[in-house]
Formats: structure tokens, C-alpha cells, sequence
């Protein structure tokens, strides 16, 4: 079904005088509406036992990673390896890791709308949904490492039995603001952007607690123009403020690092280089969801071969820009004549942790590149795969800069090698459980396709004709 | 209550696509009419202009809402690590704004971002309720694949057979009237009553923090997990079988000076010049001050062997004298010459390392009392030594001559 | 939203949108300003002393990386358009491919700075001449392990790659756009995106170490590795905020593209100035904090040398480049206002000459300090260093520094007017220029 699709494109693309359609398949208005909530209304026919199958697994790791928590939080962080001298081990490693991957939604909702670019209206919604599920599992890394949790409250300017207010020269503080109002403003933007559509699913459900619960949530939406006027208005500003914001985040994660003065740490090209990464990693994680979802409901005709191949050239992009960093970084700590910076460099690639570097960089540099390739940029299972290499690459970074740079300080006598405990790696697993349990829920119950935003890209696409 | 005619609240008309709703929105736009609204399932562009929609003055709450963060954000910093407790973090100055840009952009865009959907809510009167057009069954659609407008009844120029005919020139599907089904609106009054008691109760806990908060309560305050307050450490001195010595105090590592307690300085540690010889004169400045330091000094240490004038009959020593003489070695006259004659630096060492004292055993004339007393106060000590010296052999020439008829 | 009257996109004639004699006559006259420009600061820098010479080569350096920062820019205007099938930009781009008609002449132009390393001058490079007396005390060593990398021979070979491969990528482009006025051969479109895609990470580095052979290494000890991107992000802005003046000079009712520029495209343009204007913040602003909270003597005494100038603050810089630009060009309305554009156009490209002058000229200071401590302070000589370094601080813009403009500026401008008087400024056969005449900005 989809290689009827993928020819109409070829052909399309092909010919400079004119864009091909983002809507194959002869779509209509109703037919949108019977695609994208049949998803959801359809459920119990089509696909529930491979949903059933996966939820049930996923809410298992998630009930494990509750049990983690608990232990954790019971005992005290020294379950985990964090251990002199990394004491910043795998929380932060993951955190960075979720971080990372919560930014492709905001940039294709933000930052491609801003740019016109209205092959985002395929993959927006998805990839919002998931950057709102990766940065629920980045915060919960911070909030459990604290150990005391009770007292997490002490992280914000909230008066507290200490007397004393938070350090906001601090860059870890500077993260809780970031993230916080990035989670918050991420989550704005999705729910603004699920008001029609909730509103469509409302007008379309059979059962009474089905139309209840989406006519609480769509406000009453009606669909007028004077709404949607303002609505529009709305989504601007929000995509205007997203947009620094999105850039914002991950800059100041990168201050987390880069204002200390640990080589490795400390370099100037932190805040673009980390921006960059996240980008990366975000849009890999979307190919890796998006391309068995489009294939499970059939969606290949909103998403196209054409939207992944996009995808897949953002990737190539910000994976060179990745790819240039770590070149900068390697130069630049030859050039300074600063022997500290040139030992924590050597050591990455040549030290204790070489076997780490090398699969970042096969990951994050080599692998990307193979998107110069068409064939591969069209090819699903080529997507997918190397979609998964980059999020095992994305994770090895975080884990190469955290821990490669503390395990050998100025201070030869404390070096030591990180040793990881299995609450480490059950912690991160039960992560995967939390996003994919939310994720499915996602797919369960919400619009997963920008209903409206399609139909407005059908509507331009049919007028232009 | 009597049946009576529904009264329609306005008319609806659907049609087909969106440029058959806009040129009728231009129609009714040019009939002169106010209160009526399209319904898409998409926003349809151009028919802002079709309509007559003005811009939104949206942005501008946002750009207050932006500017408000951005204040809320300076002032926040500047006040509680400027102001309120002052921070001195790695010699950075209390506010500046190189770090103070991130949380203050943050804010900025936290308090715009929520303003814009609220605000957007707001304007648009949402959420409501209860709308009259979900009672037309065919509106289902305007989420959907239709387009509709609906004229309200309310507008001044609504009379029903023009607006209707007006509608269905204009190329609509179908016409139809806004029923008037009678719906209570009003939330129940229960609601209300559950409502504000909640709003209240939430202020309860919220009031206890804050009245504890400024208590001057002499009672421990609740602990909900006390491991920070009630620790299993061991104190000083307590014994503790897991260490060699048993105890749980845990001296210095042999070889190792802690920060600041070098005391490279021989001359005002040990007494000594660099060759090794007692200082003649203490090194310390000699002031009324330093000398009532000493003296009190004096009193509290020396005094009980040495007596107050430092004729070595202290009351411990009348004392041993009284109860049992054997043994006991007597505490040394200070006044006397071979002590006069002592540099200063001998006495100070004196002071600090005992006198014929063995550490081994713990026996001897005189104990250090170098743990007791720190260096400048033996010091000082030494110099009223030399005052009660001074004094124990002083003649009438030492006597201001206006006094010494008062002996 | 203004539609453009309608014009027929049918059988245009590029010897139309050829600007000819307009362009062609002020070739002459800013070649010879130009060359008396160079002339005076050549005179006054090579007759002089040492401080003469080191203020002539710093101001060159400061000059001559501006002017190759909006060449840079246009070639990168012309590679991201064309790796992302842009057809909003399609009338302005031809602009573009002639400003980076500039190449040959700013390769000419790197000359007396490769002769200069090649002979060693230690007061613009300290480490073409590492025992020369000029490299800061205590830092000897660090200048003798990067002489590898910063040797003049091979700095003179780097400079050589970069212009070949820059005037190459430019010539290339440019002949086959305008192979395409003459065939309308819509392959070449798709021939332009598949060749300019590998050309970015070529262009990226030869452009960062462009900017690290010019401007990093003015001080040998310090390094910061954002600074490739910082010079690109300037460049590119400044040459977006020229792109802008220069649609306005073509797309206004009397100019030679009117009714090809629409307000539509005065909005893009505005939307990427202002885009770059928060890049470039961010960029700036990121190797501040690092730096500033870091507080490395090595790193910091970078930023402390710059604000030892007059107006030299970094929040100055800050202020001016970016939260003016950022202000008046955050909403849409100034945007699509041509006049407004050129406006803050024209002050965009005042201060990212601010900003090369920020990175270039603190250099010549130290140079001055250098010679203070090699004649000793308390000497004659010393002293007449002290104080040279004294007013150069109070003022550092003076005659020197606007000789160095008039003249390299003279003869970009010269070269670019050249570029523009014998060719279409319109690709008239583009396959997308429909698209560019038709599309709206929601």
C-alpha cells in the first residue's frame, strides 16, 4: 500500500516547479477524521491485542521502576554507583539523555512553524506528545536523586524552615527553572493544539462517557472563526516563545557542565553542541515510534515516506553539527597548549572509557552519514535502524562527558573507574517503562495526528489546484 | 408551566466547503449584521476579511504577562540572594546579570506562555458550559467536515424570514433554527456551597504552616522523618569497640597538619629563636590589656598551686600540706631569683611543657598546660608573672611619690 | 496582505534586471577611493614605528574579516536555500550570488596579511615570530607547542584552500544560475541541491578556521571553541540586514526588481535578521557566561583585554547588537516595512563591525603593552609605549582604522558593483520564481 504512495512522491520530487502533496491517498475531510480517531474509536477491533501486549509489558517496568524508587528513596542514593569521584553517574546521564529527546516536539511545533515548514503538521502532534512524556522521565531523575525528597520543595524560591532562599547563581537551579517552565509551556502548547481536536473526537463519540470526557477537555469548542481568530493568534505567540525556549533548555543543561572548570567540562561550544544533540536525539526517537505506528494504523499516507526522509535529513544535519563539536573540542584542546585539556581529551578517546567514545562516535557520527545515501533515506528499515543507533550513540554521549571527565580529575591519587549498579540500570529501564506507558495510554485515547492542521494543509493543497 | 412554540435563538446554515461559507459570510457580512459567527473544522484563511474579524488584542496581554516575568524574575533574584541572605558564592558579585539572564528569560517566558492560552481561553469566553448549538443535531459536524454560520437571534437586524431567505441564497445545504431548549445554566447551589468550603479548606493548612512559621514555640518542631535530627553517631569520648583504642574520637593521621595549625612560627610557638635559644623578651606586645589577660589567666590556672601573688603557697598546696605531705612536690616560688633570671621564653615553655613532667607515666612537678591554654595567653601569662616578680621585689623608689605616704 | 500586480513570469529577459551602467559607474570611482584609502593607511602604517605597524595590520585584520563576513554570508544565503528547495527566496538570491562575486578580490586582499606572517611579524602575529620578543612573558612555551598549527607557512597555505574552495563553490553557483536564465533547465535546480548539501560542512570548516587563523590567533594563549560559530553567526546576520537594504534599493517602486520584491519578502528577510540577531546573542552570550562564571585567568584575560577600550564593555556590545536590533524588529509590522528594515539594516551592519572591532583591534593594545615591557617601563622608550597604549585606548578609532575602511570597503564595494553591472539580478528562469511571486506569510 505505502510503495503506491512512495512513487507519487518520487515523481514529485523530482520536479522543482511544483511541492508534492503532504496528503496522499486522495484523502478527504471525513476520511481524516475516520483515519486519525479511528485509532482510538476502532480499538477494540483492530489492534487491541498488540496494544494489550504492550501496555501490559510496559506498565510492568514501570511498577519495577516504582519499586526502585521506593527502595531508593527508602535506603538513599547509594544504591546507586555514584561514587567518588563521579558523583554525578547514570541519574544525570539519563536525565540529559530524556532532556535531549523532549526537544524534537517543540521544534517541530515551534521552530517548522515558524519556518513554514507544513510537513511538520504530520509528525507535530506525536512528537509533542512525545517530548511531554521524555521530559516527565528527565525530571524525575533530579527529583529522586535528591535523596531526601521530602524536601524537594527546598529547589524552588519557596520560603522554607532553613530561612535561606535557593543559590540562583547556581546553573543546577537555573535547570530546575528551565525544565519546569519548559515542561509547563510544552504542555500549553499541546493541549492548545488538542482543543479541536478533542472537540472533533467530542462530536464523534458514540458512548456517553466518551463524549463527556472529551467534551470536558475540549472547553466547549466550537469551531468558531472569531475563536479561531485568536486561536491562531495564540499558537504564534506560543510557537515564538517556544522557540528561544527549546534552545534555552538544553543551553542551560549544558551550563550544568560547561561553567565548572573540569576539562572536558568547560568549553564554549557546550551550550550550541548540546542544542544540536538534543535536536538529534529528539528526531531519532521520533522515527524510532513514528515508523511502527504509521505501519500498525496505517497512517502512511499522512505520514509519508516523504516526512520520514525530512526526518532523516534533520538527523544527518544536526548529526554533522554533533560531528563538528567533538572534531572543535579535540582541536581546540590540542591548540590551547593546556595540558589538562589535552589529557581529559586523549583520555576519552584512548583511556579506560575508549570502548564508550568509539560507539558515540560510530553512533553519532558515522551512522548518520549514511543518510547521504537515498536508498537509505528511503528505506524504513534503514531509517529504523539507524534511528536506534542514534539513541544508543545520544546516551553514550552524555554517559562519555559526565563520566570520562570525572573519573580522572586533576588529582591523580582519587581517580577511580565508575562502576554502575544494577539499580542504575533498572532505574533506566523503568524510565523506558514510564514513556511507554504514557505513550500508549497517548495512542489509546488522543487525537495522534493533528486532525485540524491536516485538513487545513488539505484544504491549501486542494485550492491550489 | 405551559407548552409554548420553542422560540428559535438564530438561524444555521451549513454548507459544503469553505469557499462556499465565505462568500456567504461576505453576504451577511454586507447585510450589516453584528452578532453571528462561522464554524469550521480547520481555520479557514481569508475569512477574517470576510467576516470583518478585528486583530486580537492578545499579544499585548502576552507582552505584559512577558514583562511582568521578567521583573518577578529580578526582583526575586536580587531580593533573596542580594537582599534577604546574602550568598557570597565563589567571590561572584550578590546580583549581576550575567547569571541572573537564564532564570530571568525562564520567567519571562513561563508567565507569557501560560497568559497566552489563558488569555486566548478568555477572550474566546471559554470554557462554556452549555452552548445553544450543540442542541442542532447536524453541528456535530463543524469538528468534522462541514461549515456552518450561525446568525443569533439577538442581533438587531434578525427577522426571521429575511435572515432565513438570506441563508438559503447564499448557497447553504441546509437552514435551520437554533432551538431554544430550555437548560438550566446556572450551576446548583450545592455546587456552590461544596465549592467554597473546599476553597476554604484549602487555606487551613496553609495558614498552620504559615502561623508555625512565625511561632517563637520553645517545643521541637514536627519531625515527619527525623534522620537528619536523630542520627545514630556516636558522641566525644563514648566507646566504641570497632576502632583499635576503642575510642570514637578519631585523632589526626600521623604526618598530616590541619589547615592553619602549621606553627611554623618558633619565636610565639615554642619560645624560641632560630638557633634554638630562649627568647629574652616575649614576643608579643606588652599592654595594660595583655597584662589583665594574663592575670586573669593566671588565676584560673597557676593561681590554685602558685598563689595569688606567686609565692608558690597556693591553696593546693596548703591543702596537700593539710592532708597528707608525702609525695606531694612543692609548687616553686616564682619570685624567687632563679626565676627572675629566666629568659622569657623558658618560663612560656615552662607553661606549655610542664616541669620535670613525664608524659609516659604522667608524674612530675608540673604538667603542660599547653591543651589548657593557647599560645598568646601564655604568653600573657608569662608577662604577669613578671608583673608579680616585679612586685615581690619592688622597693619605695618603685612607688609614685604622692602614694608612698600611704604606706 | 498586498498581492503583487500581476506580472508574467513568461519569457523575461535577463539583459533586463542587469543593472549595467548603474552599477558599472561606480566601479571606477570606488576602485580609486579604494586604492587612495589603502594607499594612506599603507603609508602611515609602514613608515612608522612598530606601534604604527601593528595599528595598520590589527586595523586591516579588523576591516578585512568584516567585509569577508558578508561574502561568507551571501555563500551561505545561496547553500542553505538551496539544500532546503527555498522558493520564497528565489528573487533575492541572484543578490546573493553577486555579493559572493567579491571572493577574488578579498583573496587579493589576504595578501599583506600572508606576507606579513611570512615574514614574520610578531606585532600582529606573535607566533609567526615566537622569539621575537613579542609573545607575553611566561607563555613562550605554549606558543612554541602550537607551532604546528600556527606556523606562517601553513597559514599561508590554509589561506590559499580557503579562497580556492570559496571563489570556487561561488563561481560555480553563480555560472550555473545563470546557465539557467539562458535555459530555464530545471535540472540544474535539482543539481543545486544535491551538490550544495556535502559544500556546508566544507564551508563550516573552512569558515571557522578562517576565523581562528585571523582572529583567535591575534592571541596566541587564548582559545574558546564556539568561536567559529560566533564569526559565522555575525556574518551571516550582517549579511542578511545588507540583503535587506539592498531589496528595498532594488524592490522600491522605481527599482529594477519592483514588483519581484514584495512585501512578503521583506518579512523573510526581517524573520532571518531577526532570527540571527537572537542567534548571535545566544552565541555571544554563551561564551560570556562561560567564561565570566569559569573565570579562568587564561580565558578571561581575553575579555578583560576588550573591555579596556573605550566603549569596549561586552554588555555595550550586548546591548547595541543585540537587544536594539532585537526590539525593533520583533513584531511583524516592522518586519514588512521596508524603510524600518533598512533602518535597522544599516545600524546591524554598523555594529557587527562594532563587534569585528571588539574581537580585532584589543589585539593592537596588547601589541603596545608588549613593546612597553620589552623597552622595561621605567625606560624612555617604555614610557612612550605607555602612553601610546594610553590614548590608543581612549580612542582606539582614528585615522588608521577609517583609512582601512574606506579602502577595503572601496574596493568591496568596487568588486561587488562590478559583479552586479554585468549580470541579472533577477534569476528569471528559475523553476521556483512562480512560487517566490506568489507565496504569503501567514
Amino acid at each position: 500500500m505505502s510503495s503506491q504512495y512512495d512513487l507519487e512522491i518520487q515523481t514529485a520530487l523530482e520536479d522543482p516547479t511544483s511541492r508534492p502533496h503532504l496528503v496522499m491517498g486522495g484523502a478527504t475531510f471525513a476520511s481524516i477524521d475516520d483515519d486519525v480517531a479511528g485509532v482510538s474509536e476502532g480499538f477494540l477491533k483492530k489492534t487491541s491485542l498488540a496494544w494489550y501486549a504492550m501496555f501490559g509489558a510496559s506498565i510492568s517496568v514501570l511498577a519495577m521502576l516504582g519499586a526502585v524508587v521506593v527502595y531508593l528513596i527508602s535506603t538513599g542514593v547509594g544504591i546507586w554507583g555514584n561514587q567518588s569521584p563521579v558523583f554525578w553517574g547514570w541519574p544525570i546521564v539519563n536525565f540529559v539523555f530524556w532532556v535531549g529527546i523532549a526537544h524534537a516536539g517543540t521544534l517541530i511545533s515551534a521552530i517548522l512553524f515558524l519556518l513554514k515548514q507544513d510537513w511538520r503538521t504530520s509528525i507535530n502532534r506525536f512528537a509533542e506528545a512525545m517530548t511531554i512524556f521524555a521530559v516527565c522521565c528527565a525530571g524525575l531523575f533530579p527529583a529522586i536523586h535528591v535523596g531526601r525528597i521530602w524536601v524537594v520543595y527546598w529547589l524552588f524560591p519557596i520560603p522554607n524552615q532553613m530561612e535561606m532562599w535557593p543559590n540562583f547563581r547556581s546553573p543546577l537551579l537555573w535547570d530546575v527553572f528551565a525544565v519546569s517552565t519548559y515542561a509547563t509551556v510544552s504542555l500549553l502548547f499541546w493541549y492548545m493544539g488538542l482543543i479541536p481536536d478533542l472537540a472533533t473526537f467530542r462530536d464523534r463519540a458514540t458512548s456517553k462517557i466518551r463524549q463527556g470526557a472529551y467534551a470536558f477537555f475540549s472547553l466547549g469548542w466550537t469551531g468558531s472563526s472569531r475563536h479561531w481568530h485568536r486561536y491562531e493568534k495564540a499558537y504564534l505567540i506560543l510557537a515564538g516563545l517556544a522557540t528561544p525556549l527549546v534552545l534555552s533548555v538544553h543551553t542551560v543543561v549544558s551550563f550544568d557542565f560547561a561553567v565548572s572548570q573540569l576539562p572536558g567540562w568547560h568549553t564554549t561550544i557546550f551550550p550550541p553542541y548540546f542544542v544540536a544533540g538534543a535536536i538529534f536525539s529528539g528526531f531519532a526517537m521520533v522515527l524510532t515510534l513514528m515508523i511502527p505506528v504509521r505501519a500498525i494504523f496505517g497512517l502512511q499516507h499522512i505520514v509519508t515516506l516523504r516526512h520520514l526522509e525530512v526526518v532523516s535529513k534533520v538527523i544527518l544535519a544536526t548529526g554533522s553539527m554533533v560531528g563538528y563539536a567533538y572534531a572543535m573540542e579535540f582541536f581546540v584542546a590540542w591548540y590551547s597548549g593546556n595540558p589538562y585539556e589535552q589529557f581529559a581529551f586523549t583520555n576519552r578517546a584512548f583511556g579506560p572509557y575508549a570502548w564508550a567514545y568509539w560507539i558515540m562516535v560510530s553512533c553519532n557520527v558515522i551512522s548518520p552519514q549514511l543518510f547521504w545515501f537515498k536508498k537509505l533515506r528511503q528505506s524504513v528499515p534503514a531509517l529504523f535502524v539507524i534511528s536506534i543507533f542514534v539513541n544508543i550513540g545520544m546516551w553514550f554521549e552524555r554517559f562519555v562527558i559526565t563520566v570520562t571527565s570525572l573519573s580522572r580529575d586533576f588529582l591523580p591519587g582519587s581517580w577511580a573507574y565508575f562502576q554502575p549498579t544494577p539499580f542504575d540500570a533498572l532505574t533506566l529501564i523503568g524510565s523506558f517503562g514510564l514513556f511507554f506507558t504514557l505513550f500508549l495510554l497517548f495512542i489509546r485515547f488522543l487525537p495522534i495526528i493533528a486532525i485540524s492542521e491536516i485538513k487545513g494543509i488539505l484544504h491549501k493543497q486542494e485550492s491550489h489546484h | 408551566m405551559e407548552q409554548q412554540e420553542a422560540k428559535a435563538l438564530g438561524l444555521l446554515a451549513e454548507y459544503e466547503t469553505p469557499q462556499a461559507l465565505m462568500a456567504a459570510a461576505e453576504k451577511v457580512r454586507d447585510g450589516g449584521y453584528k452578532r453571528w459567527d462561522t464554524h469550521t473544522p480547520f481555520p479557514v484563511h481569508g475569512i477574517d476579511d470576510a467576516m470583518g474579524i478585528q486583530p486580537t488584542i492578545l499579544p499585548w496581554i502576552v507582552l505584559g504577562a512577558g514583562a511582568t516575568g521578567t521583573l518577578t524574575a529580578l526582583l526575586l533574584q536580587w531580593y533573596t540572594n542580594g537582599v534577604d541572605y546574602p550568598f557570597l558564592i565563589s567571590g561572584k558579585p550578590l546580583f549581576s546579570w550575567v547569571p541572573a539572564f537564564p532564570v530571568t528569560f525562564e520567567l519571562t517566558v513561563l508567565f507569557a506562555g501560560i497568559t497566552t492560552l489563558l488569555g486566548m481561553l478568555a477572550l474566546n469566553r471559554l470554557p462554556r458550559l452549555h452552548n445553544p448549538l450543540f442542541d442542532v443535531k447536524r453541528f456535530a459536524r463543524a469538528t468534522q467536515d462541514r461549515f456552518f454560520l450561525a446568525l443569533d437571534a439577538t442581533d438587531p437586524l434578525f427577522e426571521d424570514s429575511s435572515a432565513r431567505a438570506l441563508l438559503e441564497g447564499s448557497g447553504a445545504t441546509a437552514v435551520e433554527d437554533v432551538p431554544d431548549v430550555p437548560t438550566n445554566e446556572n450551576i446548583p447551589s450545592w455546587m456552590w456551597q461544596v465549592a467554597i468550603v473546599l476553597v476554604f479548606a484549602t487555606f487551613v493548612p496553609l495558614g498552620l504552616i504559615a502561623a508555625s512559621y512565625n511561632s517563637t514555640s520553645t517545643t521541637p518542631p514536627f519531625h515527619i522523618v527525623g534522620d537528619m535530627d536523630w542520627q545514630e553517631s556516636y558522641r566525644y569520648g563514648e566507646e566504641v569497640p570497632f576502632f583499635d583504642n576503642g575510642q570514637a574520637m578519631r585523632g589526626a593521621l600521623p604526618g598530616t597538619v590541619a589547615v592553619g595549625e602549621l606553627e611554623e612560627d618558633d619565636a610565639f610557638y615554642r619560645g624560641m629563636d632560630d638557633m634554638g635559644n630562649w627568647l629574652a623578651v616575649a614576643p608579643v606586645e606588652v599592654s595594660k590589656s595583655v597584662l589583665e589577660r594574663g592575670r586573669e589567666r593566671y588565676n584560673i590556672y597557676c593561681l590554685p598551686c602558685h598563689g595569688e601573688s606567686g609565692n608558690g603557697k597556693g591553696i593546693v598546696h596548703e591543702r596537700a600540706l593539710a592532708l597528707d605531705t608525702s609525695g606531694w612536690l612543692i609548687p616553686r616560688d616564682l619570685t624567687m631569683d632563679s626565676i627572675v633570671t629566666q629568659p622569657d621564653g623558658q618560663i612560656y615553655d615552662t607553661i606549655t611543657n610542664g616541669f620535670n613532667y613525664d608524659a609516659e607515666t604522667g608524674t612530675g612537678n608540673m604538667a603542660p598546660y599547653a591543651a589548657q591554654i593557647r599560645p598568646e595567653d601564655r604568653w600573657a601569662i608569662v608577662l604577669y608573672v613578671r608583673a608579680l616578680q616585679r612586685a615581690a621585689n619592688a622597693s619605695i623608689e618603685d612607688v609614685p611619690a604622692d602614694k608612698r605616704s600611704a604606706l | 496582505m498586498s498581492h503583487s500586480p500581476s506580472i508574467s513570469l513568461e519569457g523575461l529577459n535577463p539583459e533586463k534586471f542587469t543593472l549595467g551602467a548603474r552599477a558599472g559607474s561606480l566601479v571606477g570611482r570606488f576602485l580609486v577611493v579604494g586604492i587612495v584609502g589603502l594607499a594612506v593607511a599603507a603609508a602611515l602604517g609602514l613608515t612608522g614605528d612598530q606601534g604604527d605597524l601593528s595599528r595598520f595590520l590589527h586595523a586591516y585584520t579588523t576591516v578585512y574579516v568584516y567585509f569577508t563576513s558578508i561574502a561568507l554570508g551571501a555563500l551561505f544565503f545561496v547553500l542553505i536555500n538551496h539544500v532546503t528547495s527555498a522558493g520564497w527566496s528565489v528573487t533575492t538570491r541572484r543578490i546573493a550570488e553577486l555579493v559572493t562575486g567579491a571572493f577574488p578580490l578579498l583573496a587579493l586582499l589576504s595578501l599583506p596579511l600572508i606576507i606579513a606572517a611570512l615574514m614574520g611579524t610578531a606585532e600582529i602575529y606573535p607566533w609567526a615570530n615566537p622569539d621575537g620578543g613579542l609573545v607575553p612573558e611566561g607563555v613562550a612555551h605554549l606558543v612554541h607547542k602550537k607551532a604546528g598549527f600556527l606556523n606562517a607557512k601553513f597559514f599561508a597555505a590554509r589561506m590559499v584552500l580557503y579562497f580556492v574552495i570559496w571563489i570556487a563553490m561561488a563561481a560555480w553557483f553563480k555560472s550555473r544560475s545563470l546557465a539557467q536564465d539562458l535555459s530555464g533547465d530545471p535540472a540544474i535546480t535539482n543539481l543545486f541541491k544535491k551538490r550544495s548539501a556535502p559544500m556546508i560542512p566544507v564551508f563550516a570548516l573552512t569558515l571557522t578556521f578562517f576565523a581562528l587563523d585571523l582572529l583567535m590567533s591575534l592571541d596566541p594563549v587564548w582559545y574558546s571553541t564556539i568561536f567559529g560559530v560566533y564569526y559565522f553567526a555575525g556574518g551571516f546576520l550582517c549579511f542578511m540586514a545588507l540583503l535587506g537594504i539592498l531589496a528595498k534599493k532594488f524592490g522600491a517602486e522605481d527599482g529594477i526588481l519592483s514588483g519581484f520584491i514584495r512585501d512578503e519578502h521583506y518579512h523573510d528577510i526581517g524573520k532571518l535578521t531577526f532570527a540571527f540577531v537572537m542567534f548571535w546573542g545566544y552565541i555571544a552570550f554563551s561564551q560570556y557566561i562561560l567564561i565570566w562564571y569559569a573565570n579562568i585567568p587564561e580565558e578571561t584575560a581575553w575579555y578583560h583585554e576588550r573591555e579596556g577600550l573605550f566603549w569596549g564593555h561586552v554588555g555595550v556590545l550586548f546591548l547595541l547588537k543585540f537587544l536594539v536590533p532585537f526590539v525593533g524588529l520583533i513584531s511583524r509590522h516592522m518586519k514588512r516595512h521596508p524603510q524600518r528594515l533598512v533602518i535597522f539594516g544599516g545600524w546591524v551592519m554598523v555594529m557587527h563591525f562594532y563587534d569585528m572591532f571588539f574581537l580585532g583591534m584589543p589585539s593592537h593594545l596588547n601589541t603596545l603593552h608588549y613593546l612597553e615591557a620589552q623597552a622595561g617601563p621605567a625606560t624612555e622608550a617604555g614610557k612612550a609605549w605607555h602612553h601610546a597604549a594610553e590614548s590608543f585606548a581612549s580612542m582606539p578609532f582614528g585615522i588608521m582604522e577609517l583609512a582601512c575602511l574606506i579602502g577595503i570597503g572601496g574596493l568591496f564595494v568596487a568588486a561587488v558593483a562590478k559583479s552586479f553591472a554585468s549580470h541579472s539580478i533577477l534569476a528569471v528562469r528559475d523553476p521556483r520564481l512562480p512560487e517566490s511571486m506568489t507565496f504569503h506569510n501567514p
